[in-house]
């Protein structure tokens, strides 16, 4: 006999108190851990989006809130450019369309401009084909999922927006947002939204993109230079950004509310049986067990409840999470996949959740006097 | 004068205020490897008298000692029934979903280290007891007698010195309590460890050494047996 012997006994003993409780925490972990993994996915799509594109540094308009919707004179870039330590500055125009595939779905698909000079073509990595070439204003790159769903390839023609396009290349540059991703000069682009000499971003690469020294010292120097643009690096650019951020508090509440209920399902079970087993706990005070080992012995019963329903709930999780990116917008935006990270996380507030609730219980079995328990009943 | 195991001292228990009073000043001393039944109608105070000397229960006057001191707090003496008192119970208190091997084991968790020494150890208990072979049976599928047995093992588990027995048979037909106190006078008397036993039943009253009774929770008669 151990000290795992009694909670586990005792979770026997009811199998089916057991078997609704651990059902509710894994409704509750799931919850959280497709809210959490949607969130961090959105970043993480972003993330790959410019990192697969060679993006050092992202200066975009400081007062708005979505990206995409704000505009920048393109000529800023030069007077960017001509600032040390950034050697090169590329205007991107960027937006969010839905796409309608006959016979399949309604895509969001990003569309992205670039100028036929920019590093981003350079960087962006092809599974066939090549690039625009400068001047070749009907040229354009399809993510490769993209293609894929198109039926569409090299050399065949694509219609967008009333304009007729010639595919040149396959992107496989990785990322959700890339494999779904319209690529196209700016010209071209600027033209398509009826937004002449406007760009919503720029991207940039800078000397010692290593060195995060340098990096931050540039983009303090390039914010005191262009007081009306942020410049943010790479990584931090999906964290800044108010749109995600408000999907993070909205997934981070509700996935919370989800913990709470998991919480109060934990305490109502442990609360039930502490009472049920109330002449029980004063059998054990009567062979001598401390309170302190009582009350070890209620939480751990909270916390293998909590880690049953965990186990439950991460692999429901992982499955609603699979069926929710099946819808277009999110299936286009969030990285897909189960983050090892939010997994742990998930876990790890399950099993606080656990102990949480079982403490209030724990705490009135461990003050329970021997005759006054043993008289109970 | 040597210092009993454990002692009340003039120790009174009153309840609802102090309108109820089921022991009045009663003094016992329990010398270490004595056996000692106390006797009495019901309602004289003699469960409540095991409860004082088991530290489950305070005295409302006077003092308990163990070994000529005041154990303390509750916690205190938690320790001491871990370690030094065995205590059985009319009704068992078997955990009904415990085995009888893991029922025996449950005192020696914290005091006996390792969970092999502790099977082993509860596997020899229930063995002495006559139950090795009804190690893996639930209290629900063992007989009134067999579970007695099971809670003498279990108030054996720490070795006691002081074995606390509430009307062990109360519950048991003429067969199943002769064999249960013969039971409990062999071991106590292998182990040495002191017995005090609450009993209705004059006979087996009359297996102890000392007789103490009891009455409106004074002691009115302590006699040799």
């Amino acid at each position: 006999m151990t000290a795992w012997t009694l909670p586990v006994a005792d979770m026997l003993r009811r199998p089916l108190r057991t078997l609704l409780t651990a059902v509710g925490i894994a409704a509750a972990v799931s919850s959280y851990l497709t809210l959490v993994s949607l969130s961090r996915g959105l970043e993480l799509g972003w993330i790959a989006s410019l990192e697969g594109r060679g993006v050092h540094v992202l200066a975009l308009s400081r007062d708005t809130v979505e990206v995409m919707a704000s505009s920048l004179d393109a000529a800023l870039g030069r007077e960017i450019e001509a600032v040390p330590g950034v050697v090169q500055a590329a205007g991107e125009m960027a937006n969010l369309v839905r796409f309608e595939v006959p016979g399949t779905e309604t895509l969001h698909v990003t569309v992205r401009g670039w100028p036929a000079d920019s590093f981003k073509w350079r960087s962006l990595a092809l599974a066939e084909g090549r690039p625009p070439a400068a001047g070749e204003a009907s040229g354009i790159v399809l993510g490769a999922t993209l293609a894929r769903l198109l039926r569409i390839g090299i050399g065949n023609r694509f219609v967008f927006r009333g304009a007729t396009f010639v595919v040149t290349g396959v992107a496989a540059a990785g990322g959700v947002w890339n494999d779904r991703a319209v690529f196209m000069p700016l010209a071209a682009m600027q033209a398509l939204f009826d937004r002449p000499g406007q760009v919503t971003e720029f991207s940039l690469q800078v000397e010692r993109p290593g060195d995060a020294a340098f990096v931050a010292e540039l983009t303090q120097d390039l914010e005191r230079r262009f007081p009306r643009l942020a410049f943010l690096r790479a990584g931090e650019v999906a964290g800044q950004n108010d749109v995600v951020r408000t999907f993070r508090a909205f997934s981070g509440a509700v996935s919370w509310v989800a913990m709470a209920m998991a919480l109060v399902i934990v305490l109502n079970t442990l609360l039930m049986s502490v009472t049920e087993r109330t002449q029980e706990i004063g059998v054990l005070a009567a062979v001598g067990w401390q309170p302190s080992r009582v009350l070890a012995t209620v939480m751990l019963q909270g916390l293998l409840l909590s880690a049953i329903g965990a186990a439950a709930g991460v692999a429901l999780g992982a499955f609603s999470l699979r069926v929710v990116l099946r819808h277009p917008t999110l299936g286009g935006l969030v990285e897909p996949g189960l983050h090892a990270g939010v997994v742990v996380e998930t876990l790890a507030a399950a099993l606080l959740v656990g102990a949480a609730g079982g403490l209030y219980p724990a705490w009135r079995a461990a003050r329970a006097r021997p005759l006054a328990s043993l008289r109970h009943g | 004068m040597a210092i009993p195991l454990v002692e009340l001292v003039d120790a009174s228990r009153v309840y609802d205020g102090g309108r109820v009073a089921a022991l009045r000043g009663v003094s016992l001393r329990v010398e270490a490897g004595a056996s000692i039944a106390v006797v009495g109608p019901s309602g004289s105070g003699k469960s409540t008298l095991l409860h004082l000397l088991s530290g489950m229960d305070e005295p409302s006057g006077g003092a308990v000692r163990f070994e000529g001191r005041a154990p303390g707090g509750p916690e205190a003496w938690c320790r001491l029934r871990a370690r030094r008192i065995g205590f059985v119970f009319q009704g068992y208190h078997l955990l009904p979903a415990l085995t009888a091997w893991q029922n025996v084991q449950l005192p020696m968790l914290g005091v006996v280290a390792g969970a092999r020494a502790r099977a082993e150890r509860a596997r020899e208990l229930l063995e002495r007891v006559g139950l090795g072979v009804r190690l893996r049976h639930l209290p629900s599928q063992l007989s009134g007698g067999e579970r007695q047995r099971v809670a003498i093992a279990r108030s054996l588990a720490n070795g006691p010195d002081l074995i606390l027995a509430d009307e062990p048979t109360g519950n048991l037909d003429s067969v199943a309590s002769a064999e249960i106190l013969d039971l409990l006078t062999e071991v106590r008397g292998e182990r040495g460890a002191a017995l005090v036993l609450v009993t209705h039943d004059p006979a087996v009253a009359a297996r102890c050494e000392r007789v103490v009774r009891l009455r409106d929770g004074r002691v009115v008669d302590e006699a040799r047996a």
